[in-house]
């Protein structure tokens, strides 16, 4: 089943396009990284599948459904930064939450079990330390037994043993069977958490599918033509070649489920195209990853 | 509308500088009202004794008049529930909790009417605290009690509860245009006891009962006192559906424009 699609969700500001015509499919039960360095647009598709921010052009369904108000009821979500009433309690900031989400006050002891924070119910949400407050909002995001759960950079600023266990903690609630959607500039977080994955790069999508297939199996290769711009019409017109980098007229693309140069090259020249030089790269897309985050 | 009220009331509740200021909003105009009509008393006494004839002991505070003499008199002390109302808007953005409820499912629209509905209760809350001023002062300074004079000119609170009402939703929309609580309290102030009061002096004829501030101020006017009718000057001691009309309109508009910015703003 379906729980998300996006088709073409752009966001400008100004002249700088945050997220550019971005498609995506998300199954039920899957744990769906959305990958990119800083500044790649991860928390602004975030905003806009959350109503925060208003995409400038595209769409987005949730659950197959257009009904906005009973779908966000089945959404639990955090984005960025933990944000709480600084001057109310643990235990008062999520009695808000319930009040927004239409349920009984008696499911909040459930999710501050969860999070462990059940003790520290009653002190105020300032006197958290930073682990403690994306606790708790990770339990304000469970409130309800939402379906899907999105979390963006979850990890972000916490000391070692923070990130371990909030790291537990997601693999834990996966378990139960939510969908998750994750946000994340640390390519080893989504590999250790995700089964699908998503890269973005200056708002559009690089590559996406599983994560065993394209962070371990990548079918990478190099190309070299003459015609540049055609090739870059046939890459943007063939859903199964995605365009990794292009440095001085050397293309690298991921050709999906195709590991042979032969194929590859057979396929250009049937669609015109005379590759000068043809190579199947031993580099991983993980290498490209990181190269593009020391870029960026 | 109650869950929405419900919520900004654990907010509202729980946030001691609101107390504080609304303890000062009690003192302040419990201070007025009963301090008033003693210093009006030992005015005109004083200034009573050189005139040919003697003026009337007053008393403001006699049902039914005291309703509109309260009423009137607490017309001075609206910026105090609008601040209110401006730091519960502005803290939504200074601590990010206007997008954490969206996030967490509300609509635009439920965000908007949550904050209309505070207003709302807040009116009330200000208009029954006057009211139960009235009352008292009323018991204390009417001669003979009649029940049939007690609420004879009570609607003057309800008047009372639209003026604050009106009044707020201007703060609502200064604190949704300014979003930092210190400088939208600062152009509330500046607009309400500076500049409209300049614009209004300018302004020429009686064009300035148009202004925002001066028209939801028009719905309670001057009260008339035994003492203005001597001088032989006359207030107007009703309520203008002229007046009303003025008010409603600005109130709509306000509250359409804030409506409109919640509406379409990224947050
Ligand atoms: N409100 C905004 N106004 C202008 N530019 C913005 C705004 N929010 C984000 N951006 C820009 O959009 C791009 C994507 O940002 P963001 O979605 O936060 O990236 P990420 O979450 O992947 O780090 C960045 O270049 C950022 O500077
Ligand atoms: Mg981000």
């Amino acid at each position: 089943m379906e729980i998300l699609n996006i088709n073409q969700l752009t966001k400008h500001y100004g002249k700088l396009t945050a997220v550019n015509k971005l498609n995506v499919s998300i199954e039920k039960g899957s744990i769906y990284g959305i990958l990119g360095p800083n500044g790649s647009g991860k928390t602004t598709t975030l905003g806009m599948i959350l109503n925060v921010i208003r995409p400038s052009a595209g769409t987005f369904t949730w659950f197959a459904n257009t009904n906005q108000n009973v779908n966000r009821q089945k959404i639990g979500a955090i984005i960025e930064t933990p944000i709480f009433y600084p001057y109310l309690s643990g235990q008062k900031n999520l009695e808000i939450f319930c009040r927004i989400k239409r349920i009984d006050n008696t499911d909040i002891e459930r999710v501050l079990k969860i999070v462990d924070l059940y003790d520290r119910r009653k002190d105020t949400f300032k006197t958290y330390s930073l682990g403690m407050k994306q606790r708790l909002a990770i339990a304000g995001a469970l409130l309800g037994e939402p379906e899907v759960l999105i979390l963006d950079e979850p990890t972000n600023g916490l000391d070692p043993q923070g990130i371990a266990e909030i790291r537990n903690l997601i693999i834990a609630i996966a378990k139960q069977g939510l969908t998750i959607i994750l946000a994340s500039h640390l390519l080893d977080e989504v590999q250790k958490v995700c089964s699908h994955v998503l890269i973005l790069k200056e708002g559009k999508m690089l590559i996406s599918g599983k994560v065993d297939n394209i962070l371990l199996e990548p079918n990478i290769f190099e190309i070299k033509v003459d015609e540049r711009e055609k090739l870059h019409k046939l890459i943007n017109n063939t859903p199964e070649i995605t365009l990794v980098q292009e440095h001085n007229n050397l293309f690298i693309v991921n050709y999906k489920n195709q590991s042979n140069g032969q194929e590859l090259n057979r396929f250009l020249f049937e669609n015109g195209l005379v590759a000068n030089h043809l190579q199947k790269q031993e580099k991983s897309l993980e290498s490209y990853f990181l190269d593009i985050i020391e870029h960026a | 509308m109650l869950r929405l009220l419900h919520i900004e009331f654990i907010k509202a509740f729980n946030f001691k500088a609101l107390w504080y200021l609304f303890l000062i909003y009690i003192l302040a105009l419990g201070l007025i009202l009963f301090g008033v009509e003693t210093f009006i008393n030992d005015v005109i006494g004083e200034g009573g004794r050189n005139l040919p004839i003697t003026l009337p002991k007053m008393s403001l505070y006699a049902f039914p008049l005291v309703w509109h003499n309260v009423t009137y008199l607490s017309g001075f002390f609206k910026a105090f529930p609008a601040i209110m109302i401006i730091i519960l808007v502005t803290n939504e953005y200074s601590y990010k909790t206007i997008k954490q409820q969206v996030i967490s499912g509300l609509s635009r629209n439920e965000l908007f009417f949550a904050k209309i509905s505070l207003i709302l209760a807040t009116s009330v809350i200000m208009g029954l605290l006057v009211g139960l001023f009235g009352f008292i002062l009323g018991i204390l300074n009417t001669e003979t009690l009649a029940f049939k004079t007690l609420f004879e000119k009570s609607q003057f609170i309800l008047v009372y509860m639209f003026e604050v009402f009106a009044y707020c939703t201007f703060g609502f929309l200064i604190a949704t245009l300014v979003k930092r609580s210190g400088f939208a309290i600062g152009v509330l102030l500046l607009w309400a006891y500076i500049a409209e009061p300049i614009i209004n002096y300018k302004l020429p004829g009686n064009w300035g009962d148009y202004l925002p501030l001066q028209s939801i101020g028009n719905l309670i006017r001057i009260p008339n006192s035994q003492l203005m009718k001597i001088v032989g000057i006359e207030f107007q001691e009703y309520i203008s559906s002229g007046d009303l009309m003025i008010a409603l309109i600005y109130t709509l508009l306000f509250s359409s424009i804030v409506w409109v910015i919640y509406r379409r703003s990224d947050l």
